[in-house]
């Protein structure tokens, strides 16, 4: 499930977004001609006509039209655009397609259907197996600007999941856009609005619901680095049914309630254990005592037991493989690990409930009050007597219960039960739970070469990163890991000592080198910096007129302390002093002292405490960065004793 | 003494067939050796192995091929569980192929000591078709984990005796054991290619008895009034066949690392090639050809050499192209930019073109031999000679010299003559200029398409790849530093180097001014003045630059590392040890002069010591060369690749200096104060 719906996403804004059709009239308008010249700016292309319309017939039956005029200004957008994918499966047929193309002068130039099409199978590396498939278009020319029309129409057959309408993608303007969605259904198809405010024009006859919605010269827009998704930024209308049905499975998405009832008789009936698996689960809380012990070693248990492979089949990629399937194979994708590992506590009396979760950093914000499909993965809460609650990932083999892990962070979720699904929101990691903490001796000698003694522990995000890099993988692997992350290359390894990288929740990595080339000399100097071995490398560049905000992937802490023991016949020739900068997301100081012995004490820490920014907030974010990476080039000058 | 060489090689592999069969290979027959393994010795990187892998390929007695395939794994780390899902890919179209008797099953071992064995069951396996013409069959190993050990088995069949299985015993993972067997009738003569690194253990040929049924067709004279009768029969006839049979054992993994070339080129392999037929009582019918043949077979094919066969509308484009311009080859240069900036490479390799040429031109869109089938055909309209030249890819694998035969190449190169001289093209990429060819097609050499002329001819990068930087800085008595920085790029260089200025057709320098050089944090870039931007020449431009705060200073010492730019020092050698040649592509140079003059009133208190560091036999040298005189300092930084494959046993070296390089880098000038 988690690949598919990831596709399903992507599908919808290639088909929507940026990709381009038109209607079959009057060529000769959309010859280059572009009246307004604010269209131009930033375009790479721009859509001078579009027309979706999804007409809902019932709960089952629907059909997509898309129609677009699109016209490309240069080479970059071609690349991106003149390719044209459609995705099908089982649920959508695609019943035509017709495209042209049609040169500056509104000549066409060449005409297209569907059996110029090449088809393929097709799913991310990420998934094993699916049966999604694509058909793909191109639409070259070789002389700009020019234009591409493309019109084609699906049949959808199962409405778990219906299309949304992107009127743009970035670099594009919008000359004409219209959305019409059609309810002749009266099943309660409902929409969702986003990133644009034009209100729609409704009309009803004979019970038939239409509505239409048009935007008309909308500028292009720039995609700016570190910027949230596209789904943040971009206008779109979300369409999901009401009453649906699924390959012969019925549902209701009115209501978060209705929805997570049809995901729980689902998979319902495929929770039943053989007394196998019950006598296997018995043999592993034998002797336990606590619930917490038990789901503890329970959730062990299916780490040791299965592996995660995705193979995406049924509704849609909906319907998990049984709880037996896994136990007796003991493989399966996220929904089949889930329901084993449901089923495994309900067997033990343990209160527990599948979440469902739009899952990834840069995975689009579920809507809260737009109940529908919004999700690609699920993960598991367990409620105990005390009113503890627990989560667990069961994909993954390595992480301690109770970590979520960063995709699944502070993401509005669903969670299932007999009663139906309830909206939540999942716990989110601060600075302060996910910590990298290492303290380091080094030791120089006269020659520029020093010995250290490091030892790092790891919390929260910045273990999980490491375990999921190291604890599949043979040692060799992990020490030729060691050394393609060590920012010098010219040293040798003492000791390197990866036996604590698994403990629970928080990893420790200890080492000693010796490195040739930590200060760099003269024939009276050492220049020692501060901070060679952890330097923060991110330069975000100077811009202007931001207008997007700024995302990073997690919050976190990173605390260093080293003690340089300088050789006796030197003496500090120049000390830099400490900084310290405080911001509204962040925080980083550094500290310079000297101990009773002569050593030097240099302490830096870097905290992170947001990782959402508002557009203007993006040049504080800016600067600080850059002075934390000036700050991390800084050394200090030792000079021999004459 | 050379007999009784012999004899006793075929002793030794005889003993050592003896042994190895002892060795239990039967599916389901797992020593527990296997299962207890926790490490491979030879390998401790390896989170997977395989424990062998036999294949036996038979022409049978439909004549068609047919494949049995057993293969056995070990999983050491979890990274190996991936290894558990298989696909396995055949033709859906005529010649069909055909997967079937697939089984597997996985083990373990209790805490017990008992061995669990696990079943794929009927239904756990999936098909799809991937493409119009290639299905894959999926499955997922039931039941492993870190220790288990895994095997499956299938029969392989093609109805074309032309898909008879070429055999890489090697791959990205340990092999210890890997045997191919191949039965051939008398009638069907392959040639073999192998290639090795390593010995076999067992190579061997021997005779042996079958039959097979041939269909022949026999007619009848139907006499004065009768129209002649024809009858297809089929007979069994006895036939004397070759078995080959190679095995080899203990075969490292081959991994991907940088500076590399195709994968496959480094396995250990046999390939085959149906070269000629020959039933009782026909003539020897030749399918695989010789060089000549193959070279007119590929111009007299109309999907090839016919493709290029004068077309009004490119004739009319050439001309207006080429129109007035005076040499051949600034004609050549015109119609080469022309095609480059017309037709958009969709990034794919092909030998035969898809589309007619006028279609790829006017599409803008094509593969790397279309675009260059259009490039010839202009070419010729202007009256140049050009000619196709087909090559194999670096991605490709390199030729092999045994196989006249044309599916081992995928990409046409143009070469043609202009004012008396000779050039290769490819106009695959929009910023490239004409006498740099991509480093994607630098794979030995290609085969010149020219009838009675055809002839081979290296492929390799002759252009100077030049990188030079002047850099003058001046710094003042408040430690101020400004100066100007002169950089210059010729061959690959100027591309790459056009490749980043900009996607967009017409480049606003303006806009891309900071990213033309590598800015140091505290550096300003004030102004930018790109000198020649043709990258046919060389690529020139001029920033000018201040700094405040760059000197380190306290009151009376200032420290100074002349490196303003400083990302060209990285080393990307981190890894202690290499397994493989690290294959530079192309030889280049990087040099950068400074020149430094500091305030009268201060003096040089300490600088840097010169360094050199060389390769040996002159394949590459690092050094830097630094001179003081009064208040003026000359630093001169020189790297060179010259030749561009460093062996393993070379690598402690290389990387040496690329350490030097680095600690040179880092290195400061002080500057006191005259009291």
């Amino acid at each position: 499930m988690k690949v598919r719906l990831l596709i399903y996403f992507i599908a919808i804004l290639i088909l929507e977004g940026c990709m381009s059709g038109m209607k079959a009239l009057e060529w000769s308008k959309f010859s280059y001609n572009i009246g307004n010249p604010l269209l131009l700016l930033n375009a790479n292309s721009s859509v001078r006509y579009n027309e979706v319309t999804l007409d809902v017939e019932d709960a089952e039956n629907a059909i997509y039209t898309f129609k677009e005029a699109l016209t490309i200004f240069n080479r970059e957008h071609q690349e991106d655009l003149a390719r044209v994918v459609i995705w099908y499966d089982q649920f959508r047929k695609v019943n035509y397609i017709k495209a042209n193309i049609i040169d500056k002068s509104g000549n066409i130039i060449r005409s297209l259907d569907e059996s110029d099409a090449q088809d393929y199978s097709s799913f991310g590396s990420y998934t094993f197996f699916s049966d999604n498939r694509v058909k793909v278009l191109d639409l070259f020319h070789n002389s700009y600007p020019y234009t591409i029309e493309v019109e084609y129409e699906l049949a959808l057959k199962g409405l778990l999941n219906l299309p949304s309408w992107y009127p743009k993608g970035y670099n594009q303007s919008v000359e004409e856009a219209k959305f019409r969605l059609i309810d002749r259904s009266g099943t309660g198809v409902r929409y969702y609005q986003k990133n644009f405010d034009v209100k729609p024009d409704v009309k009803n006859t004979d019970g038939v619901e239409i509505k239409e919605w048009i935007i008309t010269n909308s500028m292009a827009v720039e995609r700016e680095p570190y910027a949230p998704p596209s789904t943040e930024i971009l206008p779109h209308i979300s369409v999901a049914p009401g009453k649906f049905i699924m390959d012969k499975s019925i549902g209701n998405a009115t209501t978060w309630e209705s929805f997570g009832k049809w995901y729980y008789e689902l998979g319902k009936d495929t929770r039943v254990l053989s007394d196998e698996a019950k006598k296997e689960i018995d043999q592993v809380v034998e002797g336990l005592e606590g619930e917490r012990r038990i789901v503890y070693e329970v959730y062990h248990y299916l780490q040791e037991k299965a592996r995660y492979v995705s193979i995406q089949l049924g509704i849609g990629g909906w319907r998990p493989f049984s709880a037996n399937y896994v136990f007796e194979k003991e493989y399966g994708d996220c929904k089949a690990l889930t329901n084993y590992m449901q089923a495994a506590l309900e067997y033990l009396g343990i209160k527990v409930n599948p979440v469902l979760i739009s899952s990834g950093v840069f995975n689009p914000i579920v809507t809260p009050d737009f109940p529908s499909n919004q999700f690609n993965h699920v993960v598991i809460l367990v409620t105990l007597e005390s009113g503890e609650e627990i989560w667990l990932e069961c994909t993954s083999k390595y992480m301690s219960p109770g970590e979520i892990g960063n995709g699944n962070e502070g993401k509005n979720a669903l969670l299932v039960s007999e009663e139906g699904g309830r909206l939540i929101k999942t716990p989110e990691s601060n600075a302060e739970d996910n910590v990298l903490e290492t303290t380091r001796v080094i030791s120089l000698s006269e020659n520029g070469v020093a010995s250290l003694n490091a030892h790092s522990q790891r919390k929260g995000v910045q273990r999980q990163n490491l375990i999921h890099q190291l604890l599949p993988v043979s040692e060799k692997q992990r020490v030729e890991w060691f050394e393609e992350n060590m920012p010098v290359s010219d040293y040798l390894i003492k000791n390197l000592d990866f036996s604590n990288i698994d403990q629970d929740k928080n990893s420790g990595l200890s080492y000693s080198l010796q490195l040739n080339n930590y200060a760099s000399t003269s024939s009276s100097r050492l220049f020692v910096p501060f901070n060679k071995l952890n330097n923060w490398d991110l330069n975000p560049k100077e811009q202007k007129n931001r207008t997007q905000g700024v995302w990073l992937s997690y919050r976190f802490l990173e605390k260093d302390s080293t003690v340089f023991e300088i050789p006796e016949d030197f003496k500090i020739e120049t000390m830099p002093k400490g900084t310290s900068i405080e911001t509204e997301f962040g925080f980083f100081s550094t500290q310079v002292s000297k101990d009773i012995s002569g050593n030097i004490i240099y302490k830096r820490e870097l905290r992170v405490t947001e990782n959402r920014l508002k557009p203007e907030q993006y040049n504080e974010f800016r600067d600080f960065f850059r002075s934390v990476s000036k700050a991390d080039e800084q050394q200090f000058v030792l000079v021999k004793r004459s | 003494m050379k007999i009784w060489k012999l004899i006793f090689g075929a002793l030794l592999s005889f003993i050592c067939t003896l042994c190895l069969t002892a060795q239990p290979m039967k599916f389901g027959d797992v020593p527990i050796e296997q299962l207890r393994m926790e490490i491979y010795e030879k390998d401790p990187a390896a989170s997977v192995i395989v424990l062998f892998d036999i294949g036996e390929a038979v022409i049978d007695e439909n004549l068609e091929v047919k494949m049995k395939r057993h293969i056995r794994m070990k999983i050491l780390a979890d990274e190996g569980l991936v290894e558990g899902d298989i696909s396995l890919r055949f033709r859906h179209v005529e010649p069909k192929q055909r997967i079937s008797k697939l089984k597997a099953q996985s083990y373990q071992v209790d805490e017990k000591g008992n061995i669990i064995k696990n079943k794929l069951g009927r239904r756990e396996k999936f098909e799809s078709k991937t493409t119009d013409i290639w299905s894959e069959l999926k499955f997922s190993i039931p039941n492993i984990k870190k220790g288990s050990v895994f095997e499956y088995e299938y029969e392989w069949k093609s109805e074309s005796i032309y898909d008879l299985p070429d055999w890489y015993f090697q791959s990205n993972i340990p092999v210890l054991w890997s045997e191919y067997t191949m039965r051939v009738p008398e009638w069907f003569t392959y040639m073999i290619y192998k290639r090795s690194y390593h010995d076999f253990l067992i190579e061997e040929q021997k005779p042996y008895n079958d039959k097979a049924r041939i269909a022949y067709e026999e007619t009848y004279s139907g006499g004065r009034f009768h129209a002649d009768r024809t009858v297809v029969r089929t007979e069994y006839v006895d036939y004397t066949g070759t078995e080959y049979h190679w095995a080899i054992k203990n075969l490292p993994a081959i991994k991907n690392e940088p500076y590399m070339k195709a994968m496959r080129d480094y396995y250990t392999q046999v390939q085959v090639q149906l070269s000629s037929i020959q039933f009782p009582g026909s003539l020897k019918e030749s399918v695989l050809s010789t060089w000549p043949e193959l070279v007119e077979a590929l111009e007299d094919h109309a999907d090839y050499g016919k493709r290029i066969d004068g077309n009004r509308f490119l004739k009319e484009k050439a001309n207006e192209v080429a129109k007035d311009i005076g040499s051949e080859k600034e004609k050549m240069i015109a119609l080469y930019d022309h095609i480059r900036s017309t037709i958009n490479w969709n990034n794919r390799y092909k030998l035969f073109p898809d589309n007619k040429l006028q279609e790829v031109y006017e599409n803008g869109n094509g593969t790397g031999t279309e675009i260059n089938f259009t490039l010839i055909q202009m070419l010729k309209e202007i009256g140049l000679l050009a000619v196709p030249v087909i090559i194999s890819t670096r991605n490709n694998g390199e030729l092999i010299d045994l196989y006249p035969i044309s599916s081992q190449f995928n990409h046409t190169l143009v070469y043609v003559e202009a004012d008396g001289k000779s050039y290769l093209l490819d106009a695959t990429n929009k910023d490239r200029p004409y006498n740099v060819l991509p480093v994607s097609v630098l794979n030995v050499k290609g085969l010149i398409i020219d009838g009675e002329e055809s002839r081979w001819v290296p492929i390799e990068d002759l252009g100077k790849n030049r990188f030079t930087q002047s850099l003058k800085i001046v710094v003042d008595e408040k430690a101020r530093i400004s100066g100007q920085l002169e950089a210059s790029m010729s061959g690959r260089f100027s591309y790459l180097f056009r490749d980043k200025i900009g996607p967009k057709e017409d480049v606003n320098l303006e806009k891309e001014k900071s990213s033309l050089v590598e800015v140091l944090d505290n550096i300003n870039i004030d102004s930018v003045d790109v000198l020649d931007t043709d990258p046919a020449k060389a690529v020139k431009f001029k920033a000018y630059f201040s700094s405040d705060n760059y000197l380190r200073a306290n009151q009376e010492v200032i420290y100074f590392n002349p490196n303003l730019f400083q990302s060209e020092f990285d080393n990307p050698f981190k890894l202690k040890k290499r397994e493989y040649p690290v294959d530079y592509e192309y030889p280049f140079s990087r040099s950068t002069t400074v020149s430094i003059q500091i305030p009268e009133n201060w003096k040089i208190d300490e600088y840097p010591k010169s360094v050199l560091h060389r390769l040996d036999k002159n394949k590459g040298e690092f050094k830097r060369l630094i001179q003081v005189q009064g208040n003026s300092i000359t630093i001169l930084y020189s790297l060179k690749i010259n030749n561009t494959r460093i062996m393993p046993e070379e690598y402690d070296n290389l990387k040496a200096m690329y350490d030097l390089m680095e600690k040179s880098s880092l290195e400061n000038f002080v500057l006191t104060k005259k009291s």
